[in-house]
């Protein structure tokens, strides 16, 4: 095999007319040859015809280029995308929860002619509503995924996307043609495409621009923050699509059904934080030391889930200075407060119903927490008897959190891949343990001192205030 | 000219061998047919690359590997999926000069 017979190989060729062919490249349209200005205008036989493509924005940001598509001059000019593949379009992925392309697509009638549609959307509603009645009557196939994003947001949010959910079902009942596959996401969108509609210059262009947190919003294929008007639609399409759906698949499969929920105990499940407060105060103040400055958020929450043993040393370096007490006797006078105040420890309402809930639905349910395992049984027999399919205390494990040997030792014992647990935690610590672990981590503020920002920061991907909008957001996952 | 395949990255590694055989067989019969004699080629998998100093012939060739590869019996072949050419044509001042990489490997 080969073309030595066509070669001098021994030669190369290189220059920036080289780079710049292979940056038009990646863009070209599959089974078309696309050309510049300057290989078009060399190309003198009437057997060649060119279609102008327009302004196209070259691969890895090279900049811009107007482009020719190259074709016989017998062939017939290929059409706008729109014209071209509205009778044989199968696939569209969309983000957005833009109206506007919602009823671009209606009008077009982009679902009647798709075999497969992905929809990547705010809410999920505006798709499904639009086009309930169609979707019912339809009489060919349809694979549709719907990708919703953070739907324990708000009760508004959550009531719409009830109400989709409720219309998929009754359309899926009423037409076994349609198969709608719906999954769940916490995390901001990376990536949106959105359709413009120039009524100035009667075009229409399909534009996509990348979300990045704390940063403004970058177009595709832009230039200063600004979006390249691009003459033909196809170009924009290609370009963008290409994107959009790597990043749905990304999310898609991201958004694998999880198979258990692993929850930390303090502060998440028992509202104990302020007694392990007042029992290293009160440890402190036994060996002398300076307790008044034992700050609660800083030096007691936020090392939440750490090993009694390094929260000990830290406070001996830190509150104990000048007195060595072994930090053995630290943590036995911490763990005997603790111990004296046991009987004033409550669980948060509604956890022992939603673990239920969750048991009922065969989701495995796991404690990991870093007190010694002694609290722990204490507490799960007193509150959760029965409940846990595997307990990790502080005792079971080398590394407490943040190293994520606690939760990876449990997602063994489930016999479990950490991408199908899920980590309820309630401290930075214990989310960057859930984090290096592999796992999807929501963080829970319920009365803590900490701001979402803190466990954002800390790698959870959603954070609920409350029990309530946890529940909400377990429902829709483990539906 | 720069060409490359879209949906090769998807190819089972077992099938690529047979993919190569096919669009190598392919490129050296269409450069013969248009007489197209390449000041250098190149190839990486899927990616082609061709530097010529007759358009007219690199333009010939790239419409009928384009054309080729949209009427070849891709299941046949034991594919699952058809296959289509990316592909980039640009005229431009280029630097010839002995490549001693590939070189000295010849």
């Amino acid at each position: 095999m080969g073309w030595q017979g066509h070669t001098q190989r021994k030669k190369g060729i290189i220059g920036t007319s080289v780079i710049h062919t292979a940056r038009i490249e990646p863009v070209v349209n599959p089974g078309e040859v696309w050309v510049t200005d300057d290989f078009k205008n060399l190309l003198k036989d009437s057997r060649f015809a060119f279609d102008e493509i327009g302004v196209v924005s070259l691969a890895k940001q090279y900049g811009n280029g107007r482009l020719y598509r190259l074709r016989w001059e017998h062939e017939s000019a290929r059409k706008s995308f729109i014209a071209s593949h509205s009778k044989t379009f199968n696939a569209m992925w969309l983000d957005s929860d833009a109206s506007t392309i919602a009823e671009y697509a209606k009008k077009n009638s982009f679902f009647e002619l798709s075999t497969q549609i992905d929809l990547w959307l705010y809410t999920g509603e505006t798709f499904i509503f639009n086009c309930r009645q169609s979707l019912k009557s339809r009489d060919t196939a349809l694979q549709m995924r719907l990708l919703i994003r953070r739907p324990e947001m708000d009760d508004k949010k959550l009531s719409m996307i009830k109400a989709t959910i409720a219309a998929v079902q009754e359309i899926v009942e009423v037409n076994s043609k349609i198969d709608i596959q719906i999954r769940y996401y916490s995390g901001e969108p990376s990536i949106r495409m959105e359709l413009f509609q120039d009524d100035t210059r009667g075009k229409l262009l399909i534009g996509a621009y990348r979300h990045r947190p704390m940063r403004s919003v970058e177009f595709v294929g832009a230039e200063d923050n600004k979006m390249i008007v691009l003459d033909y639609l196809e170009s924009a399409h290609t370009y963008v699509k290409d994107i959009v759906k790597g990043r749905f698949e990304y999310m898609w499969n991201k958004c694998t059904p999880f198979r258990a929920c692993l929850f930390d105990l303090d502060g998440v499940l028992v509202d104990s934080m302020s007694f392990h407060y007042a029992a290293w105060k009160e440890a402190i103040i036994r060996f002398g030391g300076n307790a008044d400055a034992l700050d609660f958020c800083s030096d007691v929450y936020s090392r939440e889930g750490q090993k009694e043993e390094i929260t000990a040393r830290d406070f001996c370096d830190k509150y104990l200075i000048g007195k060595t007490p072994p930090i053995s006797e630290i943590i036995k006078a911490k763990n005997e407060e603790y111990d004296r105040l046991f009987h004033r420890l409550s669980v948060f309402s509604g956890c022992y119903e939603l673990l239920t809930r969750l048991k009922s639905r065969r989701i495995l349910l796991a404690l990991v927490t870093g007190s010694p395992e002694r609290v722990a049984t204490g507490i799960v027999n007193k509150w959760f008897p029965g409940i846990f399919d595997c307990i990790i205390t502080g005792s079971d494990v080398e590394r407490g959190k943040p190293d994520p040997q606690p939760y990876l030792t449990a997602a063994s014992r489930l016999n479990l891949t950490p991408r199908e647990c899920l980590v309820i935690e309630n401290a930075p610590l214990g989310t960057d343990a859930g984090v290096k672990a592999g796992m999807q981590v929501v963080a829970v503020l319920m009365n803590s001192p900490l701001n979402e920002q803190c466990l954002m920061k800390a790698g959870a991907s959603q954070v609920c205030k409350n029990i309530v909008f946890l529940n909400e957001y377990l429902e829709a996952n483990f539906r | 000219m720069f060409l490359d395949i879209a949906g090769y990255s998807s190819l089972h590694d077992s099938h690529i061998p047979k993919f190569a055989l096919f669009l190598n067989g392919l490129l050296s019969h269409r450069l013969k047919e248009e007489g197209l004699n390449p000041i250098d080629i190149n190839s990486w998998g899927d990616a082609i690359y061709i530097a010529a100093s007759d358009q007219t012939k690199l333009a010939s060739f790239a419409l009928s590997v384009r054309q080729t590869l949209e009427n070849a019996s891709w299941e046949q072949m034991g594919f699952s999926r058809r296959f289509q050419a990316r592909i980039a044509l640009h005229s431009g001042n280029a630097w010839v000069g002995k490549d001693t990489l590939r070189g000295k490997k010849e």
